[in-house]
């Protein structure tokens, strides 16, 4: 297996140097944030759950050995907690998460500019639409979903993450494609 | 080839992992029908417009705090000792969590009057049996041989409706010589949520259910 480049720091982090630590966090705080943010699709609760994450990843650093890469194991871990946060959360999607979009810039001025605000209070609409939707699946076809458009996981690396059959698995992305396409239709015909 | 299992092959057809012969059989169902070949479209824009879903970051503000105040929480709160404490004390937590839930699910069961009348003769449930072993009323040899003969059973009740081939064929299941683990593999695949969405509206939804709602009693043993 390649040497995993990290392995100094792991070993300082284990040792107690926390700075060590908050070298890898630095590295892959952003990975592991967008990951955060297909679950949560809100920026501030994908930031507290990636510390979350982190913290869980600090406190089991004693058992990590070295089998595999810094960023594979964390992902592991981060993906449980993904899972868990969805299951927690079954609620829908909140629209105050919608970023404001201002259409009182200096530039709106121009008929140009007037336009690119329209469209971008249109794909905001778009976004939070889709959100929505996908807010609406069940916690187990929104997991799946996630793992496999966002992350881009193959189906068996899905099933065994989830403790699935493949078969369910493909289940799961059929029935929540299906309701997906239910619920985004009038944005479908544009 | 129907619109159903036509439909359920649209994603692999989609992400082009179809084997060829279920390609063919695909294409030329699409050929002949409008309602599938508008599905086909709907889940590729479906796919598309849920993918360019882009990530949002919160303010720059946010990723300057976020090392040093994790680093704080790390610090603080002796977490490491909490998961000591955790791990030290976790059978006797398990244990405390097994016995309350021993004690709702007897009240619960007592409730459906399921404990009210433990008949101990051969008419018995199988559901009372298992509630008869749970009370050490009869053992689990006398169990086991009740699940034994409900298996069995069914086998010759439901499988061989002419649906059992279709069934094993959209499940990928092995079909076994021994009727028991055929049928627990069977009920391990009917157990989620997501196969009896599958199966809605599909013609195997009363051979899913009839096996369904024995599935959680053979997994007992």
């Amino acid at each position: 297996m390649k040497a995993d480049p990290d392995r100094l720091l792991i070993e300082c982090a284990k040792n107690g140097d926390v700075s060590a630590f908050g070298e890898l966090v630095q590295k892959y705080q952003k990975r592991i944030y967008d990951l955060a943010y297909r679950f949560t699709h809100h920026p501030e609760d994908a930031a507290d759950l990636c510390q979350e994450i982190f913290i869980k990843a600090f406190r089991a650093l004693g058992k990590f050995e070295n089998k595999s890469t810094f960023y594979t194991w964390i992902y592991q871990i981060a993906k449980n907690t993904c899972i868990d946060y969805s299951r927690r959360r079954t609620g829908r999607y909140d629209v105050t998460f919608v970023e404001e979009i201002s259409l009182d810039d200096s530039h709106a001025q121009s008929h140009y500019s007037a336009d690119r605000a329209y469209r971008r209070v249109e794909q905001a609409e778009l976004e939070t639409e889709i959100k929505k939707a996908i807010e609406q699946l069940s916690p187990r076809q929104k997991q799946v979903f996630i793992l496999r458009h966002y992350e881009g996981l193959a189906l068996r690396e899905i099933a065994v993450t989830l403790d699935l059959r493949v078969g369910s698995v493909k289940a799961h992305l059929f029935n929540a494609t299906r309701k997906l396409r239910k619920l985004l239709t009038p944005y479908l015909e544009e | 080839m129907r619109c159903k299992p036509a439909e359920k092959l649209l994603l692999d057809y989609i992400e082009g992992s179809l084997p060829p012969k279920r390609k063919g059989q695909l294409e030329n169902h699409l050929g002949k029908c409008p309602h599938c070949q508008k599905v086909l479209v709907g889940f590729e824009k479906t796919l598309q417009l849920a993918g360019s879903l882009q990530v949002n970051y919160p303010p720059a503000a946010v990723w300057e705090d976020f090392w040093p105040k994790l680093r704080i929480k790390i610090l603080r709160g002796a977490p490491v000792k909490d998961g000591i404490w955790l791990s030290a004390h976790k059978w006797k937590i398990a244990g405390v969590g097994c016995l309350f839930a021993a004690i709702l699910g007897v009240a619960g069961l007592w409730n459906y009057g399921l404990l009210k009348n433990p008949t101990g003769d051969g008419s018995a449930s199988l559901d009372e049996r298992i509630v008869q072993n749970f009370m050490g009323e009869i053992s689990s040899n006398d169990l086991q041989q009740v699940l034994s003969q409900e298996l069995q059973r069914l086998e010759a009740a439901s499988l061989t409706w002419s649906g059992e081939n279709l069934l094993i064929e959209e499940t990928g299941l092995r079909q076994s010589t021994d009727s028991n683990s055929f049928v627990k593999e069977l009920l391990n695949v009917l157990a989620s949520e997501a196969d009896r969405e599958y199966f809605e509206d599909d013609e195997l939804t009363e051979l899913v259910e009839s096996v369904e709602s024995r599935i959680t009693l053979a997994s007992v043993r």
